[in-house]
């Protein structure tokens, strides 16, 4: 893969010496046609003050200036906008990529061929499960097979189509069909994230996965991802799934085991709007504490230049928690700040982590969240909840034993003090868990770093010269 | 995949399966073709699909 068809979003060194918010994902409008039980930003309504269209075309010329590549439209539904296509239009003028993430309710192919002819790149289409799933989570009747013509409506005008999927307790235990019906539906690219409870999600409690369910989804995940990659769709986890783990190295870059979570990107190389112009550090994240300040006061560039990430309560010395104390804290960072925020866990201590799962079940404990106060709903709304230690489940307990069957120890930070991750953790070729470039033994199976290395070379190599004789005698 | 992504907002529309992973899966697409053109098996047919095998189940971390 070159530079010049690497995917737009991919990060370079430069782009993190410069801060430079490659990706940007803008709510153009609050205004929904669905009412998706999940909505973090429970849309629905627009919001009192929307951007003009000359306010638009501004932000598009701020975020160019920035270095902005890519930039994802969202809502609500982006296209419930009059002036959609012409700040599609003004972000292609520019050069920057664009796509749409849509519910697809609504989305004809009349209003297609405008977003075409304006130079849309992409549509994202959001399908949460098998119809039955589907439609409940949205909330709208019909919405599965809506989402599912704009599919195939999208490709139809050769747009590249990617799906996201919020797994649920709904769906947790069809997440192998899903992917057949994707398949089925010519889908190229997927990405599986959690449901977070936020917004409307704060009343939907029962949809929520528990941290121990990691267990049966990435389980499911295993078995998913080899199907996908034996039918041409490429399967990817969101930031809100990980981190790290024996099965890290599959999904975070395709397979290419070079890439791996690398701790969370608000506000560092992403960047995000909300339709009155407040810019924030994440689409999914609170202006209250995320925000910084309103397009319509400074321009996008001055604010994001002016911008400086919120850090996480504590410090390393005064915080024992499992995230701070892990072996993967120092390039972690307790994984994904929207999950660690909607749990009301500041100091972003993140229960939803297979390695942290794999660690407590080691000791025969799982982790359980109960909602305690749902709060007012509202965009970005948050509810309290509880965190509490339990005895992990027989059933979750065996899965747990077979993903751990290589590891004899979950090790703590403190070894690691002081090493700078750099750009790349490396996997270790025995367990496939990551560890630090300085290691000689694995830490997680106690293998040797090298002698594994040199099995998986050898077997790579192996390969290559049986696929030379393969082609030498199919030749003659 | 040379370079570092932000999986973040929808997936990315671009990237291809890569790494080990994406060229084991290429190999096997590619053994799976000859299989269905070749009518008398090379030997070392049979046996990179043994190997790939091998690589599979150690990559996907399971017993195949």
């Amino acid at each position: 893969m070159t530079v010049s068809d690497r995917p737009k979003r991919f990060r370079t060194p430069e782009d993190y010496a410069l801060k430079r918010p490659v990706h940007a994902v803008w709510e153009i409008t609050l205004s929904c046609n669905l009412r998706c039980v999940h909505c973090g930003s429970a849309a629905g309504e627009p919001r009192k003050s929307e951007l003009s269209t000359d306010e638009c075309l501004q932000v598009v010329e701020s975020l160019a200036q920035l270095g902005t590549r890519e930039i994802t439209l969202i809502g609500g539904e982006s296209y419930l906008r009059r002036d959609w296509t012409d700040i599609v239009a003004a972000i292609k003028r520019r050069g920057m990529y664009c796509a749409i993430q849509t519910g697809g309710y609504g989305l004809t192919g009349k209003l297609l061929d405008r977003a075409v002819d304006a130079g849309l790149d992409g549509v994202g289409v959001s399908i949460d499960g098998l119809e039955d799933v589907h439609d409940a989570f949205r909330g709208v009747p019909g919405s599965f097979r809506a989402a599912a013509r704009a599919v195939q409506e999208s490709r139809a005008r050769n747009l590249r189509v990617s799906v996201n999927t919020t797994v649920t307790q709904a769906s947790l235990h069809k997440i192998e069909p899903l992917a057949k019906q994707l398949v089925d539906m010519g889908v190229t690219h997927w990405q599986v994230g959690l449901m977070v409870p936020m917004g409307r999600g704060t009343r939907s409690e029962e949809l929520l996965l528990q941290p121990s369910d990691l267990l049966t989804l990435f389980d499911s995940l295993v078995n998913v991802f080899e199907f996908c990659a034996q039918n041409g769709l490429v399967m990817h986890c969101g930031n809100s799934l990980g981190y790290f783990g024996p099965f890290e190295h599959l999904w975070r870059g395709a397979g290419d085991d070079q890439v791996h979570w690398r701790g969370c990107s608000a506000g560092e190389t992403v960047i995000a709007l909300e339709s009155d112009g407040t810019v924030k550090s994440c689409p999914s994240l609170n202006a209250d504490d995320h925000g910084f300040g309103s397009s319509r006061d400074a321009p996008v560039d001055v604010l994001w230049k002016n911008s400086r990430v919120a850090e996480a309560a504590g410090t390393a010395d005064e915080d024992t928690s499992f995230c701070r104390t892990c072996y993967y804290s120092s390039v972690c960072d307790g994984g994904c700040t929207w999950v660690t925020d909607s749990l009301g866990q500041k100091s972003k201590d993140n229960p939803y982590c297979h390695y942290r799962v794999l660690a407590l079940a080691s000791e025969g404990l799982s982790e359980e969240i109960s909602l305690v106060d749902g709060g007012v709903e509202g965009p970005f709304s948050m509810g309290e909840f509880s965190v509490k230690r339990v005895p992990i489940e027989p059933s979750k307990a065996v899965i747990a034993e077979r993903h751990s069957a290589k590891l004899k120890a979950f090790p703590q930070a403190g070894a690691q003090a002081g090493i700078d991750a750099g750009d790349s953790l490396v996997t270790c070729k025995n367990c496939y868990c990551y560890v630090y470039p300085t290691e000689n033994t694995c830490p997680h199976c106690e293998n040797g770093l090298d002698a594994a290395q040199k099995e998986h070379d050898t077997l790579l190599l192996r390969i290559d010269e049986l696929m030379n004789e393969v082609r030498e005698a199919l030749d003659t | 995949m040379n370079g570092h992504a932000v999986w973040y907002g929808p997936a990315i529309q671009e990237a291809a399966l890569s790494g080990d992973v994406g060229k084991m899966r290429e190999v096997a697409t590619q053994v799976e073709e000859y299989l269905a053109e070749a009518g008398d098996l090379p030997a070392a047919l049979e046996l990179l699909k043994l190997e790939i095998a091998k690589l599979e189940g150690k990559t996907y971390h399971r017993e195949k």
